[in-house]
């Protein structure tokens, strides 16, 4: 196999967990190794979590759950993914 | 040699992950970078009452929550590549344990409850006669339980009941509502003499209570000494009861 098979590229971080009730809260998504197109993103469900063109997530208002998918515009079978994760801690944890 | 595309230089943050109960005290950990970065790094948080990195010393615990430290690598001015730490503070508590299924326990008759919480079946012992005779008693023991999964129902049982018949008098019968399921009572034996007793040595019963998941159901020890003779014994004990999971051995 030669080098320029090779197409790794994925998407980081694979997990993102915050806690629900700030406003503004984003992190930006790191693209690493080489897709063939640029890598577009998709979003499971959008009342949890947004993400814009160039990879920065918003996220906090609203407790749940998503999949962001990070698609290469070249191949749209080339596909990685982002669990996200916001979550309430009991206000008896938070408050104690 | 023609630059390798693929080639990048490797770095990384540690730790990577903190996962940590809520104790109110904030602590404090110093990131370590591993490799070598595009450029000086930079750490931004998501929430900074619940992790934030200064001087790259990485503090939580303070607030109970989850955030994630993004570590860039900053190269004229811009983020040239990113590194992940998620903190999660108090947010694995373990679960308080689901109720037992039991809704009821009703005693009736001569049973009671002692103070180590042993269930007695007893024998009527306000008076005897020169034979350690009186009067026939019953008694129950019901437990109602609402089976919401697969459980067994574990207990103890042993007693000191009279020898004369021993296999079908003074009896403590086990039934899943009104029909009958296991009796306790010994195999016939060679009776040892009236007013010495058959003394069942304890011993540890499991009944498997998959036919009622998804349903309720009345387990009922039944007490009956089935006749007024040989009186003066302890009768029956029924201790340690409880519902366990399946594998639980």
């Amino acid at each position: 196999m030669s080098v320029d098979q090779v197409q790794y590229w994925d998407v980081f971080p694979k997990t993102i967990k915050v806690s629900h009730g700030s406003l503004n809260m984003s992190v930006p998504l790191s693209v690493r190794g080489n897709p063939r197109g640029n890598v577009c993103f998709d979003v499971s469900n959008m009342a949890i979590a947004t993400v814009s063109e160039t990879g920065i997530v918003s996220l906090g208002y609203n407790v749940g759950a998503t999949i962001i998918a990070a698609y290469d515009s070249e191949d749209r079978t080339s596909v990685r993914y982002v669990q996200v994760e916001v979550i309430s801690v009991a206000a008896a944890v938070a408050d104690a | 040699m023609p630059e390798n595309p693929f080639a990048f230089a490797y770095w990384d943050v540690r730790p990577k992950h903190i996962v940590q109960p809520y104790d109110q005290v904030a602590k404090s950990v110093p990131l370590e970078i591993l490799g070598s970065p595009d450029g000086e790094v930079g750490f931004t948080t998501t929430e900074p009452t619940i992790a934030a990195v200064s001087g790259g010393v990485l503090t939580y615990g303070a607030k109970a929550g989850a955030a994630v430290i993004v570590a860039e690598a900053i190269s004229d001015g811009i983020a040239a590549s990113r590194r992940y730490v998620q903190v999660e503070v108090g947010t694995q508590q373990e679960q308080p344990p689901a109720p037992p299924p039991i809704r009821q326990i009703v005693p009736s008759g001569y049973v009671e409850e002692l103070p180590d919480g042993v269930w007695h079946f007893k024998y009527f012992t306000d008076w005897f006669d020169e034979w350690g005779c009186n009067i026939r008693v019953q008694g129950e023991l019901a437990i109602t339980l609402d089976l919401d999964k697969h459980y067994r129902l574990r207990f103890d049982v042993w007693g000191e009941i009279e020898s004369m018949a021993a296999h079908n008098h003074d009896t403590l019968d086990l039934y899943f509502n009104d029909r009958w399921k296991r009796n306790f009572n010994p195999s016939p034996v060679i009776y040892p003499a009236w007013n010495q007793p058959c003394v069942i040595p304890r011993r540890t019963e499991w009944i498997d209570l998959w036919e009622f998941i998804g349903r309720s159901v009345t387990v009922r020890f039944v007490w009956d000494t089935r006749d007024h003779l040989y009186q003066m014994f302890d009768g029956w004990y029924v201790g340690n009861i409880e519902l366990t999971p399946p594998w639980v051995t």
